[in-house]
């Protein structure tokens, strides 16, 4: 058995450092999933942290070893998409302080680009997080969100579209 | 810039984002330890709580092991210790394996290292989708949702509304069977014969009967079985194990599994290869508390309507209550290595009630039938208590299959016998109602869409040495009407179907691995309806009937052109066929007048086979009184073994009452001679078994021998 099946059957047995060694390969992409399609910080510090204590807690019910980091983008897409209806049911108007400053000309092509991306709809951030930072098919996305994986790729490619063309009208070079 | 490109960027803009401290690995260990000392938000906790009762019932060691494993190794019980000092006394008390590893925990329920000992298991791949068929569920809610869509909801539990005058709810539970347990199983009149007599078999064959079986190479569980020494019997909730070493029935010891509720029953067993597994089946009622408090416990979604409304949140309000019935199924497995004495090895179970069970080599498949509607009766969506339990553990929700609409389902769990505690893998799936079939290879589920005009809709499951996992999902036109009417060879399901109407005819079909359709014969025979099939390699033959039985024989050699290549009409109709020596086929069925089709006995007719373009009738011979045989309908009733030539079936005469004869035949010269006709007067069930020299008829009641070689003369008898 390999040193990852090993740490993976050490977690399932309920041991928290091994559990900790999965996490490492993968933690820095779950917090930039939550905090790209939640936007806001302490929202996406909270998902992950649930998604960890609920992914340990349950750890024996997973069954593929090969499988871990699907399973916490499961769990933690899960938490982000409860988080995101509930935006909708409360209208809360997000602050979006924390996500990116105020749109500047000066500001640095990662703050755009992150300012761009939180302008798209909650589905269409979904969407793209879930491909960029969970490495899911549109296939799996689909699954996930209970649509067509053509419907998936069209709602991507129209929102990275979209991404471009303002990008292309900032006229600056990137 | 492309969609690719644009990615690129996001994942770039992502690079320099910080993680926040609480988040960083090394503290992510005190995270999950800060949470484990609140045990309020621990839905796992919960789950072990409420489940506690059920899963007393499945005390098989491992278990006991999981449990324990959960408490020590997660602290969040905390203040609820004695659960786990509870398991512990329970896991000392089975006395089980004590080379396990795990069995060595201290009295705190912490193992003595730290380190938990698991058993390696095989890692299973994730499940697929069965086709369009069924989908694998996202979570619980998924499935609940499914489950109380079903429209089966109202139909059980009638709601009981009393005070239960403060008795609080754990009390109960307590007095409800709680410390459920099995003891080691008492083998009683333990005289094992020290002398052993290997004389008299004489110039008769050594061999002894095996079940009847649908697959070659799949066992099948049933109430008698015999390794040719011993004949195991199950009466109720025994076995009877007799010695037939020396011809003559004598009993060695009988196999009592104790239980605690009235309803348990041994269903069926195995013996193969030195063991005894042994199928059993109960029911465990238990009174269950609608949940009234306000709090996060009652979501908005609640299943359960109150009969009244409540009243002042101040008053003490009547508790209602609703009676939940369980069934379970367990599989134990006895060591034969003293068949006087059988030990038993382990045990583990299942919820739902006993619907089949295979064997293929050493790996048992258990299906069971379970009403979900009925269990998530009374709780909420974001409840999953009432998930049922595989090996003592909640069926994982990537494990269950749902469809688009069913309130029942399927449990399919596999075991090892060579590590009788455990469940290998298992898959629940959603429906609301299917027939199996299991080949080598894989099991297929069938049923009629109920919304649609007799369409048959298979989902196939691979076996893969205990790995269960779906393959595909078709459908065809018409229904299957016989058990026998599907079959797999060399990864092609054949499969006939008869429409509603029997002007459409019998329809032939053969799906490939992936169950595409690769070839068809529909609308054979209109006017008539399909009443016995059974296949043999490339050959397909099978009865349909109106007034004739014609017998079509078809060649499926060539799976994108099934071709019928010969029939033959005789009068009646057989209902079960079997094939015999190379050639040659049995057939049971109904002798009817040709012109009036009023049935005039069961007929027994031998078929030659050997040209498909010329099928011929070699023989066959009506039992006129006769009005009914389970072999029509029940296979295993059926003693087929060409090898000691004994062709033996139970027919049933109607007079002013019911009379059961034992009918055994050879097939000698072109003819069937009349072995033994044996009157089974007053027994349920009833099988005719062989060994060496000796013929034995079988029933709940009593073993009678016969001795083969001298004419079928009595030769004991033991009455349990």
């Amino acid at each position: 058995m390999d040193q990852y099946l090993e740490l993976v059957e050490a977690a399932r047995a309920g041991d928290a450092e091994a559990f900790a060694g999965l996490y490492e390969a993968i933690y820095k992409d779950l917090y930039r999933f939550a905090l790209y399609t939640l936007r806001n910080e302490t929202d996406a510090e909270d998902a992950v942290s649930e998604a960890v204590t609920d992914a340990y807690a349950s750890i024996e019910k997973l069954r593929s070893a090969d499988a871990f980091k699907a399973w916490m983008f499961r769990i933690l897409s899960n938490k982000c998409k409860n988080r995101l209806r509930e935006y909708t049911r409360k209208h809360v108007e997000l602050e979006e302080a924390e996500y990116v400053a105020a749109s500047t000309p000066e500001m640095t092509d990662s703050l755009y680009i992150r300012k761009l991306f939180g302008e798209l709809a909650d589905e269409e951030r979904l969407i793209i997080s879930m491909h960029v930072f969970g490495g899911y098919t549109s296939k799996e996305i689909a699954k996930m969100l209970r649509m067509n994986a053509n419907t998936v790729r069209t709602k991507e490619s129209r929102a990275l579209k979209k991404m471009a063309e303002k990008i292309n009208s900032r006229e600056v070079c990137i | 810039m492309n969609d690719r490109q644009m990615r690129d960027l996001i994942r770039q803009s992502a690079e320099d984002v910080e993680v926040p401290e609480r988040l960083k690995p090394d503290k992510i260990v005190d995270l999950i330890q800060a949470v484990e000392e609140a045990p309020g938000d621990m839905v796992v906790a919960g789950r072990m709580l409420t489940n506690k009762n059920r899963r007393n019932f499945y005390m098989g060691y491992a278990v006991t092991a999981a449990v324990i494993l959960a408490v020590c190794g997660l602290t969040f019980f905390g203040g609820t210790m004695n659960l786990g000092d509870k398991f512990v006394q329970k896991n000392e008390e089975m006395s089980v394996d004590s080379s396990n590893a795990a069995g060595e925990m201290d009295d705190t329920g912490n193992s003595a290292e730290g380190e938990v000992v698991e058993k390696s298991k095989k890692i299973m791949q994730p499940k697929e989708d069965a086709g369009d068929l069924y989908r694998v569920a996202e979570d619980y809610s998924e499935v609940y949702d499914i489950v109380a869509d079903s429209g089966l909801y109202w139909k059980y539990n009638y709601v009981m509304d009393f005070t239960m005058n403060g008795m609080p709810i754990e009390e109960l539970e307590a007095a409800d069977g709680g410390a459920f347990e099995r003891t080691d199983v008492a083998g009683i009149g333990s005289t094992s014969p020290s002398a052993i007599l290997k004389e008299s078999v004489g110039n008769l064959d050594e061999g002894y009967s095996k079940t009847n079986v649908q697959t070659q190479g799949v066992d099948e569980s049933d109430i008698v079985k015999t390794d040719g020494a011993y004949l195991y019997v199950v009466t109720d909730n025994r076995v009877h194990i007799v010695d037939i070493r020396k011809g003559k029935p004598k009993e060695a010891a009988v196999l009592e599994i104790p239980s605690e509720t009235a309803s348990f029953s041994i269903k069926e067993i195995y013996v193969d290869e030195g063991k005894l597994l042994v199928i059993t089946g109960e029911k465990n009622t238990q009174l269950k508390e609608i949940k009234k408090e306000s709090g996060e416990q009652e979501a908005a979604t609640s299943a359960v309507i109150p009969l009244e409304n409540s009243g002042n949140s101040g008053k003490k309000e009547a508790s209602e209550y609703y009676t939940v019935t369980q069934n379970m199924t367990i599989l134990y497995t006895y060591s034969l290595e003293k068949p006087s004495n059988p030990e038993l090895l382990g045990q583990v179970g299942q919820d739902g009630s006993y619907y089949t069970s295979r064997k293929i080599e050493d790996k048992v498949y258990l299906f069971t039938k379970e009403s979900l509607a009925e269990n998530c009766y009374g709780y909420d969506r974001g409840s999953d208590d009432w998930i049922p339990l595989a090996g003592g553990e909640m069926i994982a929700s990537d494990c269950i299959y749902i469809p688009q609409q069913g309130g029942n389902s399927l449990i399919v769990s596999s075991i090892d016998t060579d590590d009788p505690e455990e469940i290998m893998d298992n898959v629940m799936i959603v429906n609301n109602d299917v027939n199996v079939y299991v080949s080598t290879e894989a099991v297929y589920l069938y049923h009629v869409n109920r919304n649609q005009e007799a369409t048959t809709e298979i989902a196939k499951f691979s076996l893969k040495d205990g790995e269960i996992n779906a393959v595909s999902a078709s459908g065809v036109k018409g229904r299957v009407r016989d058990t026998f009417a599907i079959n797999e060879y060399q990864n092609m399901l054949r499969i006939l179907t008869a429409g509603d109407n029997s002007n459409e005819g019998t329809n032939l079909y053969i799906l490939d691995e992936k169950l595409k359709l690769t070839g068809k014969l529909e609308g054979i025979a209109p006017g008539e309806t399909i009443y016995a099939a059974r296949y043999l390699g490339d050959m397909a033959y099978f009865v349909t009937y109106r007034n004739m039985d014609p017998l079509f024989a078809a060649d499926l050699s060539d799976p994108s052109k099934p071709e019928i290549l010969g029939e033959l009409k005789i009068t009646g109709y057989s209902e079960y066929l079997h094939m015999w020596e190379p050639g040659t086929m049995f057939g049971i069925g109904y002798e009817t007048d040709p012109d009036t089709g009023l049935r005039e006995g069961i007929k027994l007719s031998m078929f030659d086979v050997s040209k498909a373009a010329d099928l011929q009738t070699a023989d066959c011979i009506c039992i006129s009184n006769a009005d009914y045989s389970p072999a029509l309908d029940q296979y295993k009733t059926v003693l087929a073994e060409p090898q000691a030539n004994l062709i033996g079936f139970v027919v049933t005469e109607y007079d002013r009452t019911q009379s059961n004869t034992y009918l055994l035949f050879e097939w000698k010269d072109g003819k069937f001679n009349n072995l033994l006709t044996q009157d089974v007067a007053k027994s349920e069930y009833y099988r005719g078994v062989y060994a060496g020299q000796y013929f034995y008829i079988v029933t709940s009641e009593n073993v009678v021998a016969y001795d083969r070689g001298d004419d079928f003369g009595k030769v004991g008898e033991l009455t349990f």
